[in-house]
């Protein structure tokens, strides 16, 4: 057989990008830059880079030492561009890639048993950033694994699973790393671990030997099931040991039946199957259904009594835009003591939404904008998320986003969507550009009626091939920063949200134009500001926002976004922003 | 999709020709049983898994029973069908001698109807355990290293051990840079860590770094190395090796180009590999590719590379017009630039493959998984097209597009595998071209017809060894030929099971050449007077079964 691409599980480790080219005004000084992973431009390239440049970093230890030999990768998200690059730091800890296409990359640092400093999965970089990639030693947990009369499990697999982030914070929809073979002595050694919290499991049998077909549970550390199961706080680079997990040995319950509705591609491609617990929909367990399976019948072992959601999806790779894909709905299904047979999950073809980018440009007649960096549309980022509730724990998906980066005439895809109310984000390349609105015009979209996607979002029929979505992007933004004046003084609470709210009435419901990131240090940026009449004012975050990992704006909700209207206007600070304006401001 | 793009890889040049692989099936039920013994010694060793699967090769886990062994050791499976099946203990820390090569040792048992198997033993011997902490030249760990280990055998060849090597972890080092290999075989074991030289293997994505192998304890000439003797439940202790310095990598810039315009290929994909010598000539050894394209100039870049000799190509998706020999160039000492990849519009093909006699479901179900590809012999060398076939269409109907120009062969495998049928002849506008066919460059050739076959004959036999034993370690196989077909493709054949049987199913009815292979060693090159004691037999295939018993005579001078 001629295999042409075989993916060895790697310790890719996500590293952050903080891409944007910062764009420092006088003082004071912008913010300290995030730990981690830090970008600016480099001078040469300040102004429009051709279509194609260099990125360039550095990879230091968290002794702020270079890091030779650790293996970087830049990959590119866009239809249009495939780019792929790898590149070893040198003894110096610096990499380069050059002539590298205009366009929004992921970076990557391959480092087994180190981990990025920083902890956040979403960087990205472009041409004509210079990148430092800070990384730690990761956390180890290791033990023994043991039968119930004390005889150590040979061959065995060993699985932690990050329920909680390095600050406690819970991890919704977590699902094991790779997993660690148990020795002749039944010792296992998990190393790269992030800063956090771990439940560790154990099976007798070896990891990836196939799919599951015996029944026997794994066991929690220490010798519990995944309800009492002990969480284990691994500190930053902290080696955590005797670990041991005395097994169970008790047997769960299999699930099987069909996949119905089946594309003539889905069955070359053969379909996956997931199994997440109905409460806390923390994947349970994973199975593959091979191309052509008689009958589409399948079986996923060894789940304990519960509720769960059972879901099929397949992943067209017939064509290279993953077009034409299809996933079932959500089945839930109870174990109870008993095998569950006969579950028939029919696929629903999946939809697909394109659009466009297009950006209207400032007359600078007065020359007051001071650009920094000019932007491409294929360095945008465009995120849909999915606000219907059952979805955002979609296997593979954060939070229910999908974020692409459109071509470089703006043509953007998302060639797999599920049904549900979306609304779009956007992260902008350039300081010189801000979102205008976002529309399905009736004249050249698939829609029959006008539709303002920024304000009413855009509810997506399931399969429907949404088509015409204009993302209208205008130069000229402005920008606001600053200080918030409770930092002086008083005891600061530890974030604080700054909210940005359009004051012209007209603008109530406009939601590109609000506003709002929340502060750590004190100091708040915003960048990417449509010109205009606004009210600034801050607030605590509430421990509940404070627990929640991802923060929705307010303003996507219409009640919020009255109320939010009633406390700009109470707190009574307007500031007007002018086209390329850059505005220093204190918050009271 | 475009977002896995990072991996290694290891590929070998597909194998021609038609080779069929036992089908997994579900375990029937029946009145037969399988039991026997897990010892070490006269000791039992309760609390051992075995699984067992249905099928010569088992293979399909997900159609298996399990069960454990009893404090005597023993174990015991109910209620099957006759049918061959294969038994997998699971334990790891044992060595048993298992009948084929595969990271997890088994055995292959053929049941007969209303039989109650016994004694089907597993005697195990506990393995050695080989550790050790591998550095770099500062002293530093190194983290997620494979440690090879080559076996000196009694002849002194050499060869490499796999047992489970490739099992996950096993032989990796850890964030300490510490490996532990257990369940060894006593031996005695050359053990390294890095590139060999000219091995054919390549890693691609290019981004980690690449060490000299270098041998325990650590030195860098092989004549050099120490051989590390592991006993049986011994520890090999502080098998420590100290690497060299990385080997610097280099890149390769080049442009892929339609050789007859000159005109640049933007956005094709290409791949690249390590060019091994075979004999007197080179040729592309492992190779794969990134899944990156050629940009808007067509131009290319291979990052991650150490000294050597590669080929670059364009890699044809399907649909792709283009095809590209090789372009070769030698990394030495720095990047290499102008790499030129000539790209041909190549030939196409399209026809239609038919079964020919009665559809089952179960051969309706197989067909659809069925591709074609196309080989092409150059200079009396076979060259794949870097792909993977696409599948046919459901109605049997294929398309083949960037074809190579030369003497052509089509033939037919399984996406998945489990081929069950074979090609009975090729033919376009009536003539047979099943032997192969010229293929020039740029036709467009239509209405070929591929017919294919998948019959219910049986060959079920027994072997007897006379005049001496099988040596410790070697295997029988059994093939069975189809005689005045028209492509006198290898159709198919098996290990023989713990008694000495084997079956060989799927057969269409005919007049078969049985060979019984002389016993080999894996890894080790069979003497001339050891393949002269192969035996063969003629055997008329029916609808049916049909019984077949092989004698061997393994003494001297026979």
């Amino acid at each position: 057989m001629n295999i042409n691409r075989l993916i060895l599980t790697c310790t890719f480790l996500s590293i952050t990008a903080i891409a944007v080219a910062q764009s420092p005004p006088p003082p004071p000084p912008p913010p300290p830059p995030p730990a981690g992973l830090t970008a600016t431009a480099s001078e040469g390239e300040k102004l429009l880079p051709a279509n194609a440049g260099t990125i360039t970093g550095r990879v230091l230890g968290d002794d702020g030492q270079p890091y030779p030999g650790v293996a970087v990768s830049i990959n590119s998200n866009s239809e249009g561009n495939r780019t792929s690059r790898g590149a070893v730091a040198d003894e110096e800890g610096n990499f380069k890639f050059s002539d590298v296409p205009v366009g929004l990359y992921s970076i990557f640092a391959r480092a087994p048993s180190l981990v990025y400093a920083g902890g956040s999965n979403n960087g990205r970089v472009r041409i004509g950033d210079a990148v430092t990639i800070t990384l730690s030693k990761g956390g180890v947990i290791t033990g023994k694994v043991t039968t119930a009369t004390g005889e150590p499990v040979v061959g065995g697999s060993v699985t932690a699973m990050r329920v909680g982030d390095e600050e406690g914070k819970p991890l919704p929809g977590a699902f094991g790393g790779r997993p660690a073979l148990t020795d002749d002595r039944g010792i296992y050694r998990l190393y790269g671990l992030l800063a956090g919290n771990y439940i560790v499991s154990a099976a007798r049998s070896a990891p990836f030997t196939g799919s599951r077909t015996d029944n026997e549970l794994p066991t929690y550390y220490p010798a519990a099931t995944r309800d009492t199961a002990q969480e284990i706080t691994v500190q930053s680079g902290a080696e955590m040991s005797a670990i041991d997990i005395r097994h169970r040995e008790e047997n769960g319950h299999s699930v099987s039946g069909t996949v119905s509705n089946v594309p003539e591609t889905g069955s070359r491609n053969g379909i996956s199957l997931s199994v997440l617990s109905a409460a806390s929909k923390a994947i349970v367990a994973n199975s593959f259904m091979q191309p052509n399976t008689p009958g589409n019948s399948f079986a996923i072992y060894g789940l304990p009594d519960g509720e769960y959601e059972l879901r099929a999806s397949f992943t067209n790779f017939d064509n290279s835009t993953g077009l034409n894909s299809a996933r079932s709905t959500p089945q839930k299904i109870v174990v109870r003591g008993a095998d569950v047979t006969g579950v028939t999950l029919k696929l629903i073809p999946l939809g697909s939404i394109r659009g466009r980018v297009t950006l209207e440009k400032f007359s600078d007649s007065q020359n007051t904008c001071k650009i920094t960096r000019q932007g491409f549309f294929a360095e945008t980022l465009v995120s849909l998320s999915n606000l219907d509730p059952e979805r955002q724990f979609l296997p593979g998906l954060v939070a229910g986003i999908i974020a692409r980066s459109p071509d470089e005439k703006g043509e953007v895809l998302f060639p797999a969507t599920e049904a549900g109310n979306y609304r779009l984000t956007l992260q902008l390349p350039s300081d010189h550009w801000y979102a205008k609105a976002i529309s399905l015009p009736s004249k050249t979209s698939s829609r029959a009626a006008n539709l303002d996607v920024a304000r009413q979002g855009l509810q997506v029929n399931v399969s429907e091939n949404v088509s015409g979505l204009v993302i209208t992007l205008s130069e000229g933004a402005a920008a606001i920063q600053g200080i918030l004046a409770s930092a002086e003084g008083k005891r600061t609470p530890a974030k604080i949200r700054v909210h940005l709210v359009p004051a012209e009435p007209q603008a109530a419901d406009h939601i590109l134009r609000f506003y709002e990131l929340v502060s750590r240090d004190g100091k708040y940026n915003f960048k990417y500001v449509a010109p205009g009449k606004y009210w600034i004012f801050s607030e605590p975050l509430t421990v509940a926002e404070v627990n929640e990992r991802s923060l929705r704006p307010l303003a996507w909700d219409v009640n919020a976004r009255a109320n939010l209207r009633r406390q700009a206007e109470a707190a009574n600070a307007p500031v007007e922003l002018l086209p390329c304006q850059r505005i220093q401001y204190t918050v009271k | 999709m475009n977002s896995v793009l990072h991996f290694t890889l290891v590929i070998l040049l597909m194998v021609t020709g038609a080779t069929i692989f036992a089908q997994p099936r579900d375990i029937r039920p029946g009145n037969s049983s399988i039991s026997g013994r897990v010892a070490v010694g006269d000791k039992p060793l309760p609390g051992i898994s075995i699984s067992l699967s249905a099928g010569q090769f088992g293979g399909n886990s997900q159609k298996s029973m399990n069960t454990k062994t009893d404090a005597a050791g023993r174990y015991k499976f109910s209620g099957l069908a006759a049918d061959s099946y294969r038994l997998v203990p699971n334990a790891m820390a044992y060595v048993f001698e298992s009948d084929r090569m595969s990271n997890q040792p088994s055995k292959a048992v053929i049941l007969g109807e209303n039989e109650a198997l016994e004694n089907i033993d597993f005697s195990m011997t506990r393995g050695g355990v080989m550790t050790g902490k591998i550095t770099d030249a500062d002293g530093h760990p190194v983290i997620e290293q494979r440690v090879q280990l080559e076996v000196k055998q009694a002849n002194g060849q050499k060869s490499r051990y796999i047992g489970a090597m490739n099992f996950f972890q096993m032989g990796v080092t850890d964030d300490r840079g510490i490996y532990r290999i257990f369940g060894l075989p006593a031996g005695k074991y050359f053990v390294s860590v890095g590139d060999g030289k000219n091995n054919g293997s390549i890693s691609i994505g290019g981004n980690s770094k690449h060490y000299p192998q270098t041998f325990y304890p650590s030195v860098e000439n092989e004549a050099d190395a120490q051989i590390v003797e592991v006993t049986e439940g011994s520890e090999a202790l502080d098998i420590n090796i100290r690497l060299g310095k990385s080997k610097q990598t280099y890149e390769a810039r080049g442009r892929i180009i339609d050789a007859t315009t000159g005109q640049p290929l933007s956005g094709v994909e290409f791949g690249y590999g390590a060019m091994v010598k075979m004999g007197d000539r080179t040729r592309l050894g492992a190779y794969g590719n990134t899944g990156e394209r050629t940009n808007v100039k067509g131009e290319f870049r291979i990052s991650g590379l150490s000294s050597g000799t590669y080929g670059a190509f364009l890699q044809p998706d399907e649909g792709s017009e283009y095809y590209s020999e090789p372009a070769i160039f030698e990394i030495a000492d720095s990047d290499f630039n102008g790499l030129e990849v000539n790209a041909q519009r190549g030939a196409s093909i399209s026809g239609v493959v038919v079964i020919d006699g009665a559809v089952t479901p179960t051969s309706q179900a197989q067909f659809r998984n069925l591709g074609v590809f196309y080989n092409v012999q150059i200079n009396n060398a076979s060259t794949s097209m870097f792909r993977q076939p696409p599948t046919i269409n459901p109605d049997g109907t294929f398309h083949l597009k960037g074809l190579q120009p030369g003497k052509g062969m089509l033939g037919i495998q399984s996406v998945n595998g489990n081929n069950i049928f074979s090609v009975l002849r090729m033919e376009k506008d009536g003539v047979d071209i099943t032997r192969g066919f010229d293929v020039t460059t740029g036709a467009q050739i239509t209405g070929v017809k591929i017919i294919v076959g998948s019959g219910s004959g049986i060959i079920r036999g027994q072997v007897n060894i006379v005049g001496g034993t099988v040596p410790s370690g070697a295997r029988l196989g059994v093939s069975a030929r189809r005689l005045n077909s028209a492509n006198n493709m290898g159709f198919g054949g098996g290990q023989l099971d713990a008694r000495g049987r084997f079956v060989i199913e799927n057969l269409i009815p005919g007049e078969y050449e049985l060979s019984l292979n002389p016993p080999f060693v894996p890894g080790q090159q069979p003497s001339p007077a050891m393949m002269r004691k192969r035996v063969t037999q003629n055997v008329t295939v029916g609808n049916g079964e049909v019984s077949v018993t092989l004698t061997m005579d393994l003494s001297e001078g026979k």
